[in-house]
């Protein structure tokens, strides 16, 4: 696959997901670019925003088998990834069978993933950064792609378990899913109360997913621009050379995942671009999505209520895109 | 023909590279001349309160010129552009998303290439091509020659116009007083000299004593700085110097070789050849006369002249004097008076050398006695000023009180005696001088009780009252910074309520005020 085809099946694939989702072209951006980038989302936001529609509408699109989990406080990892249940065959001998869970898909939707108990969030650790299940001593491999898109509610907060950090990290963007603007409200009220209701058709197949994937690994990247993000990174920690908010918000800065994270989003987006080389602005534009999630702030930032885009804003306006340069 | 991928991308940023390396040269140098030129700014403007010399125009601009050249050179030659930096500089002004930086890294590199490498490096290399190098990296004048001209404009004006103003009370100002002074006194020497020159025959000191006239008027009227003033003294001092040396190679000349090493005084050997032009003055107004007596009273007076003189009296007057005394033995009376004229000539020539050796001997002194109190900011020791002060500035005494002169032993102190008398120095006196000072009377005052401690009960008693208000006797201690650090720590541990979160910083706020 080329550079060229990327593009064409990239733009291809967008239009496609926007004959059914109006509006969040940013947010859908950047949905395809974690997965191209072989990660996973965490979509926060209120209810009613089209969450669940643009994970199913991008199924739809891939040819990907999709799945869903709502996550309930009495869900248990078994519920998930499956368990082995018995067996009786012709002759009456029992045994026992792995039961595969609604892991075993492609397009895993965690709906309203903080109601679940951490336990059980965390069935999906293994799932996530190694693409494998381990039940009952067995390993089981899932199928390439696999993307997990988590959402969760940032408003009602009783009876939910915020997502410990570990899993967390495993997130390579948090996407905020932002209330829709008045045209596209009206618009989406248009599309969504006639009579037929506009579907997505496939557009991009399983082994194309995968080029795109492969391909977008193969993008360079410079040395200056990779430091660039060693700093960033490096400046989210409260240490001397911090940035000044770092310093006196955050209790834990990104870990390296981060820098990841960036990287390999950013190289979508170059291809995305046409390019085949990272630029400042790739890694500028997908800091605060890749970032956002992986910074603790500590007593004060909490007290005083500080959005970590700000952090990461602060972080991006304070380091240099040449080592020693002023900004 | 096939051209190798990269190969016009690395031609066109190592054109960049020349031209950055070039662009960075002028401005360092512009820099540097700013800066050189911007110190002899302050130069100057430190002479108004403190006594530098300032550094003229002319010579400050070939200065800064030469930091110009020196600070281009060497950061083009020490620290030229490296290729990768003169590239993300093209990505940088080109908004070439680093395409060029990228692909240089490609290019250069020795690593494993991904697929996409070849794509970045003709991606960069179309894209630089098209909008070319010199767009990229125009050679502008650096701001900082603005700066340098300004400087020299402020340079020029103040030397120019401000050129030795001091302010009064400063060291500056102190200087120019003892430069003014000093201008002063050469110009009256230089007057006293000249006077002397028209009694006297001094061809030499009456050619250099307008010149050290003019020296002490420029020292007054022109507004000199020290290192200045200084120069133009020292310049005078070795014209004088040479003029003496030729002098006293002219003095030594026509001496007796052995006389040369004789130390003489050289006022007594000027004294004595005055006394033999005397002489022989006298001499020859007597063989006027042409009479026997007369006669023989010359060579008599001849022989005396030549006979306790072989170190002071020049060979060839004594030869003349020697010529004299034959003439007048075979009664030549003529031939002889010929002879004495000569030698009187002659004699007359070497008192002029001794005078002009003295007068610029003076002179000399004087221009270094000046040239010191220039250098040291002040009248120097032994000159008539510096006595002058010293002698105004002791109090004034009553008639009959007069001190012995400083020749009568006034400057040794006396023996210092056992410290037991009134009078240090003048002996032992077994009755002490006058009554007891009062710190002398004073009576010892006892103010301690001495005795043992013994057994016994001890009675105390406790009183219970209401306390005053009154500001705290014990000092406000800093709490320990471990306590504060378990403190935070704790506090950003805990996780707060979001609705009691408001309630705990206004807490904290308070706190910390208190704190």
């Amino acid at each position: 696959m080329t550079p060229e085809e990327f593009a064409k099946v990239f733009d291809r694939l967008r239009r496609e997901i926007q004959k059914v989702i109006v509006g969040h072209q940013e947010l859908l951006d950047q949905v395809l670019v974690a997965l191209l980038a072989g990660g996973h989302v965490l979509l926060e936001g209120v209810p009613g925003l089209g969450k669940t529609l643009l994970v199913k509408t991008l199924a739809q699109a891939l040819d990907l088998r999709y799945g869903r989990i709502q996550f309930t406080p009495d869900l248990m990892p078994a519920d998930i990834i499956g368990t082995n249940v018995v067996m009786q065959d012709a002759t009456g001998r029992r045994y026992f069978q792995f039961e595969r869970g609604p892991v075993f898909t492609q397009i895993l939707l965690a709906d309203e993933i903080n109601r679940a108990t951490p336990k059980t969030q965390s069935a999906l650790l293994e799932a996530m950064q190694e693409h494998t299940v381990t039940a009952a001593g067995a390993a089981f491999t899932l199928e390439e792609p696999f993307f997990v898109m988590a959402t969760q509610n940032p408003i009602e907060m009783e009876g939910t378990y915020p997502l410990p950090e570990a899993q967390l990290d495993r997130f390579l963007f948090k996407l905020k899913v932002e209330f829709p603007q008045v045209p596209d409200l009206m618009e989406i009220i248009d599309r969504t109360t006639r009579p037929d209701m506009p579907q997505a058709t496939v557009v991009a197949s399983r082994d194309e997913v995968l080029q795109m994937m492969r391909l977008a690994r193969e993008v360079e990247v410079a040395t200056h621009v990779r430091a660039f993000v060693a700093r960033v990174v490096e400046a989210t920690h409260p240490r001397p050379g911090a940035s000044t908010m770092a310093r006196r918000y955050v209790r834990y800065g990104s870990s390296p995942r981060g820098a990841q994270a960036m990287i390999l989003s950013a190289k979508v987006r170059a291809l995305m671009a046409g390019r085949a080389n990272v630029s400042f602005g790739d890694l500028q534009a997908l800091a605060a999505p890749s970032l956002r999630h992986r910074l603790v702030m500590n007593f004060e930032g909490e007290a005083e209520g500080i959005d970590s885009d700000a952090i990461v804003a602060n972080v991006l306006e304070e380091t240099p895109e040449l080592e020693g340069a002023k900004r | 023909m096939t051209i190798e991928p990269g190969r016009d991308l690395l031609r066109l940023v190592r054109q960049a590279a020349v031209r950055l390396t070039a662009s960075r040269a002028v401005e360092t140098g512009a820099s540097a001349g700013a800066l050189a030129m911007g110190a002899f700014v302050l130069l100057n403007i430190a002479g108004v309160a403190i006594p530098v010399s300032g550094v003229p125009l002319m010579h400050a601009i070939a200065a800064a010129a030469v930091a110009v050249v020196l600070a281009g050179v060497l950061a083009a030659l020490l620290r030229p552009v490296p290729r990768s930096d003169s590239a993300r500089v093209l990505d940088a002004t080109l908004r070439l998303e680093e395409r060029v930086s990228t692909a240089i890294e490609v290019l250069t590199s020795s690593g494993p290439r991904s697929s996409l490498s070849s794509r970045v490096v003709v991606d960069a290399e179309r894209r630089l091509s098209a909008v070319g190098v010199a767009a990229a990296t125009p050679l502008r004048i650096p701001r900082t020659v603005w700066w340098t001209a300004a400087l020299t404009a402020l340079l020029f004006v103040m030397t120019s116009w401000l050129h030795g103003i001091t302010i009064p009370g400063t060291p500056a100002h102190r200087t120019a007083e003892v430069i003014r002074k000093e201008g002063q006194r050469l110009e009256q020497f230089a007057r006293t000299l000249q006077s002397r020159t028209r009694t006297d025959h001094m061809p030499a000191t009456r050619h250099l004593a307008p010149q050290i006239r003019d020296l002490g008027s420029r020292l007054q009227r022109e507004r000199l700085a020290r290192a200045e003033a200084l120069a133009r003294v020292e310049e005078l001092s070795q014209q004088l110097a040479q003029t003496r040396r030729e002098i006293d190679d002219r003095l030594q000349a026509p001496m007796p070789a052995p006389s040369r090493e004789r130390v003489t005084s050289d006022q007594l050997r000027r004294q004595s050849t005055q006394r033999q032009i005397r002489q022989l003055r006298e001499l020859l107004s007597r063989l006027q006369h042409d009479s026997p007596s007369a006669s023989r009273d010359a060579l008599d007076q001849l022989h005396q002249m030549t006979a306790g003189q072989e170190g002071t009296q020049p060979a060839r007057v004594r030869e003349q004097l020697q010529r004299a005394r034959e003439q007048l033995r075979r009664g030549n009376m003529v031939g002889a008076r010929d002879a004495i004229s000569d030698a009187m000539l002659d004699l007359q020539r070497l008192e002029s050398l001794m005078a002009d050796s003295e007068g610029i001997q003076n002179a000399q002194q004087e221009v270094e006695r000046s040239q010191a109190a220039i250098a040291g900011g002040g009248p120097v020791e032994g000159q008539p000023e510096a006595r002058e002060t010293d002698q105004t500035s002791q109090s004034p005494v009553a008639p009959g009180e007069q001190r012995p002169s400083p020749s009568q032993g006034e400057g040794t102190e006396p023996p210092q005696g056992p410290n037991e008398g009134s009078t240090p120095g003048t002996g032992r006196r077994d009755e002490k001088i006058g009554a007891r000072t009062p710190r002398l009377d004073t009576t010892k005052t006892p103010q301690r009780v001495r005795g043992a401690q013994a057994d016994g009960p001890v009675a105390s008693s406790e009183i219970v009252g209401t306390g005053r208000s009154s500001s705290s006797r014990v000092q406000a201690a800093d709490i320990s910074p471990a306590v504060i650090a378990r403190a935070d720590q704790a506090m950003t541990r805990s996780r707060t309520p979001a609705r009691y979160r408001d309630i705990v910083r206004r807490y904290f706020r308070r706190l910390a005020k208190l704190r």
